[in-house]
């Protein structure tokens, strides 16, 4: 039947089947198709049952009339139920399998010797029981690892390890440890029972709480905290939920130490499953950078918040959603919220939230006396004033202010590099003692920080350092010549497998891996085979750069220096080799300023040779990945880590609580006034001396004027007269003026940018 | 037709929101069924069949949240297949192990003829398409009424006319193309939230 003129034409049919056509037409056309069959039968032979996916559903059948797959249903119920790794399940009689019946009706079963009454809590980590010790003739609470995170050995090592660590806090607002047993390899905690509700049912029940209130929870919290950081232990996940109020005693216990790194440990999720929700973290957690106990403080300030208004201060749909608020927005004011909150409550809590760590209060103890000073105000306010809020601390000395971090506080004004100094100073010559200070104050002794680990020995290596790759427990092993990694042939996955360093890497810095290739057979194809060495950018997708020292199908030995950058969204790899001789050595890393240089030195050499540069941005270095590296072949792998070094001006390796760390501890920081007078005594004696010497220093390397000295040397160029190098800031291009040009500004030739003339490169060396 | 939810962000990613429940029974309900059906192509029975898809399920699970696939290195169930694989070699090497031990020379003989990777793949691929598009039709069908997807199938996948569904169902020519239109486009963007690279 053919359509009529007056029939809508295909355009009007999508339009009203997409819900795109305006109401009135809609009716029309509902009204036309109902009564003409020409129009139906177009709509029957639509493409619509063309469609590709049509014949795939048309192949597969009706979902109602597939054949029943009875032992799949059962499957997919048990996952749905059991093992998911997001949702909570409540607590039923199957969560408490590991109970033993009980000879009391009344009791739901024992636990070793403990008489367990009821369920008093339950969370993604696991059940909280009550329980009675008949031993001790006291009640307790008794913490169980769900079993999703005792699957984990190491989830099982860490939490016996942290308990005992929180064990060892005794502290009138600390819940009591009294132990951690295990009963059929379920390890569970014993603590101290508080009768009372927790700080969270206290406010979803009153609402906002009384300023006095506030801040005497506020103080205990902080003093309960400053002893746990006192014991280098960091809670990670201070909330209402974890501060306990005892009845009748006006007193807050904080329970739950540590217990929420574990979490991680399964990698049950990124975002808080302890409780289900991040409002309370820090904004370095929530990006999962290193913490120190400065991020205890910020969560203290949230539940400060959270007491004044009666709401977390970051809300969100969903954990993703709070986590950008946490790390992204200033929460809204408080005292708009509260009338009744004091300025300098306010004020305190804004410090306590500061984004950057370094901008909170450095330590509980002082957040403790400071609300204990606000206290005595509140309570005699016209014998008492109140205390003056401290300064924000301007510049922070991070090394001292991390009680739960003994990196040794190295100067990086060692001898070589003082050398460097006074010997570029006599090879610039004519420069005055001015040009000196200048130099020392720009590039000066920096309070430097070191981490040190060695390998060798067998131990275990302390928790910074997390397993990586899936089947890293079985692959990697410490021996008494370095960490193991050994991949056998035909691995399923090609993923690399090692260790990741977790730390926050800040401004210049140099890291150097000790490493041996036991064995990498020449690989099909693919990048390579053998040992990598990755760091990453604060931001995971921005900058990565990695040095390798591998095995190539084609060229063979080889260092593979590969810098991953993504822009636009789009990752873009550039991939660099170099010959490589010996197969074992230290790869290094040195960023000076933007500027990050590869380098090398074979076997038991020191003599690190330049492979590369690139610009890797300034943004702090958060993970140092060593492991085994196969690409995409499927090679045997056999590598050894012997011992990694950093040395960076700022430096928070998230340790964990044991630091078996050989940091090697330079003296104190030295003064620049220090360096400055001795560098203008050097200058008067060098300037004799080396003149001549630098002369000589360079015409013997005349030939190799494109490779600086790996370790220490005069910079090239200077007002001797040979050329200066110097690279365009705006481009990178690699750019040379007369030696006469220094201070002067040229025009590059690539960005076409006016570029100052440097009086003098810097050094390359790295030390 | 109200009843069909937006448009949500992939799977994988929603998976890794702690908050989102849903991704995770989501997840299930479209990799058990692949898992299982594979490992049932490979010869394995109905339990054993059931018993590795939990293993992968659980394995994959954890890495998933922890981030440890990368999206970078390709598809998501290319690199479950790779898991798959190494356990199902894993479950032949302990059945051939028995089968030895045993002495039952017809089972080892049957492990041997193990098809080559190439096939091993290609009924991946052809399990994955299945496995995708029923799961999709699962879910698009549990948010619509009965009629609605009836409506659909009789339409769309059994070329009646509409003339003809409508006066069957008691609705009008124009719902029945409207509810073809809506639950193809649902079913689109299913396998679209899933669709990886």
């Amino acid at each position: 039947m053919p359509a009529s003129l007056d029939c809508p034409g295909a355009d009007c049919w999508d339009a009203l089947f997409g819900d795109t056509v305006a109401p009135e037409q809609r009716e029309r056309y509902e009204r036309h198709l109902e009564s003409c069959p020409a129009c139906q039968e177009r709509l029957d032979q639509s493409v619509e049952c063309r469609d590709e996916l049509v014949g795939l559903v048309r192949q597969v059948g009706d979902p109602t009339t597939l054949p029943p797959e009875p032992a799949l249903a059962e499957v997919l119920d048990r996952l749905h139920e059991v093992t998911s790794p997001i949702s909570v399940a409540a607590v039923d009689a199957a969560d408490l399998y590991f109970l033993r019946p009980g000879e009391r009706p009344d009791l739901l079963g024992t636990l070793g010797n403990y008489e367990v009454e009821e369920v008093i809590g339950q969370g993604g980590m696991g059940v909280v029981l009550k329980a009675f010790d008949p031993a001790l003739h006291r009640l307790v609470a008794i913490k169980v690892m769900a079993a999703a995170v005792a699957g984990s050995a190491t989830a099982r090592k860490r939490f016996t390890r942290e308990a005992q660590a929180a064990a060892a806090v005794f502290h009138d607002h600390v819940v009591t440890v009294h132990g951690v047993h295990e009963a059929d390899g379920l390890p569970y905690l014993v603590m101290q029972y508080v009768a009372g509700e927790s700080l969270q049912a206290r406010i979803d029940r009153t609402g906002p709480l009384d300023v006095v209130e506030i801040v005497r929870i506020g103080m205990q919290t902080a003093a309960g905290l400053a002893a746990a950081h006192a014991q280098g232990l960091i809670h990670r996940d201070i909330k209402p939920a974890n501060l306990l109020l005892e009845n009748g005693l006006a007193r807050v216990k904080i329970t739950d130490f540590g217990l929420a790194r574990m979490v991680d440990d399964v990698g049950l999720t990124q975002a808080g499953v302890v409780a289900g929700t991040p409002e309370y973290m820090a904004p370095e957690q929530a990006r999962g950078e290193a913490v120190d106990h400065r991020a205890d403080l910020f969560s203290l300030g949230s539940v400060l918040y959270a007491m004044c208004t009666g709401m977390p201060p970051f809300r969100g749909s969903s954990a993703v959603a709070v986590l950008r608020r946490v790390s992204d927005e200033e929460p809204k004011p408080v005292r708009p919220l509260n009338p009744d909150v004091p300025a300098w409550l306010e004020a305190v809590i804004t410090r306590l939230m500061a984004k950057d760590p370094a901008d909170r209060f450095q330590s509980a103890a002082e957040v403790a006396a400071l609300l204990e000073g606000y206290l005595a105000h509140l309570r005699q306010p016209t014998l008492i004033t109140a205390p003056e809020l401290p300064p924000s601390p301007a510049q922070p000395q991070r090394e001292g202010s991390d009680p739960d971090l003994r990196i040794g506080v190295a100067s990086w004004f060692r001898r070589p590099r003082r050398l460097t100094v006074l010997v570029l100073v006599a090879v610039v010559g004519l420069v005055s003692s001015v040009v000196l200070l200048g130099t020392t104050t720009q590039e000066g002794p920096r309070p430097a920080q070191e981490f040190f680990y060695d390998f060798r020995g067998g131990r275990q290596p302390p928790p910074c350092f997390m397993p990586l790759g899936p089947d890293a427990h079985d692959l990697v092993r410490p021996e008494a010549k370095g960490l193991r990694i050994t991949l056998p042939a035909d691995r399923p996955q090609t993923d690399p497998v090692g260790l990741e360093l977790t730390s926050t890497i800040k401004g210049h810095c140099e890291i150097t891996v000790g490493y041996e290739i036991l064995q990498a057979e020449r690989p099909k194809a693919g990048y390579g085979v053998g040992f990598e060495f990755f760091v990453e950018t604060a931001t995971p997708t921005r900058e990565g750069l990695g040095l390798y020292r591998v095995v190539r199908a084609k060229e063979g030995e080889v260092y593979m220096v590969s810098r991953n950058t993504t822009e636009n969204g789009k990752r873009q790899y550039k991939q660099k080799y170099v010959p490589a001789a010996s197969r074992s050595g230290w790869l290094r890393l040195t960023r000076t300023g933007t500027e990050a240089t590869l380098l090398a030195a074979e076997a038991d050499s020191d003599d690190f040779r330049e492979l590369c540069r690139y610009d890797l941005g300034a943004e702090d270095l958060t993970r140092v990945r060593l492991t085994a590296y196969v690409g995409y072949d499927r090679s045997a792998v056999d590598v050894r880590v012997l011992d990694l070094r950093i040395r960076a001006d700022g430096l928070v390796v998230d340790q964990g609580l044991d630091t078996p760390m050989a940091s090697e501890a330079g003296g104190p920081t030295r003064s620049s006034g220090w360096l400055a007078a001795g560098g203008i005594i050097g200058l008067a004696v060098l300037l004799l001396l080396l003149i001549p010497l630098g002369v000589w220093f360079r015409a013997r390397r005349g030939g190799r004027a494109g490779k600086a000295p790996p370790q220490d040397g005069p910079a090239e160029g200077g007002a001797t007269g040979a050329p200066l190098h110097f690279r365009c800031p705006a481009c990178g291009k690699n750019l040379t003026a007369k030696a006469g040009a220094a201070g002067k500004k040229v025009k590059c030739p690539k960005c076409r940018q006016a570029v100052l003339v440097p009086a003098v490169k810097a050094g390359r060396s790295s030390s | 037709m109200a009843e069909i939810p937006p448009t949500r962000a992939s799977l994988l990613l929603r998976l890794r929101d702690a908050q989102d429940g849903e991704a995770w029974r989501e997840f299930v309900d479209l990799y058990a069924p692949l898992v299982y059906g594979y490992a049932r192509k490979q010869g394995l029975q109905d339990a054993d069949a059931a018993d590795l898809c939990q293993d992968v399920l659980r394995a994959v699970a954890g890495a998933v949240g922890r981030l440890e696939y990368d999206p970078r290195r390709g598809a998501f169930r290319n690199w479950l297949f790779t898991v798959v694989r190494h356990k199902l070699s894993n479950w032949q090497a302990a059945q051939a192990n028995r089968a030895q031990a045993s002495g039952d020379s017809a089972t080892h003989q049957l492990l041997e003829q193990c098809p080559a990777p190439e096939g091993m793949e290609g009924e991946w691929e052809a399990e994955w398409e299945r496995r995708l598009v029923a799961w999709a039709c699962e879910q698009a069908r549990r948010q619509v009424s009965d009629t609605t997807w009836q409506a659909f199938w009789r339409t769309a996948v059994e070329g009646q006319p509409g003339k003809q569904i409508a006066a069957d169902l008691g609705l009008t020519v124009a719902a029945v193309y409207h509810a073809r239109s809506r639950i193809l486009a649902r079913l689109k963007e299913l396998v679209g939230s899933v669709q990886e690279p």
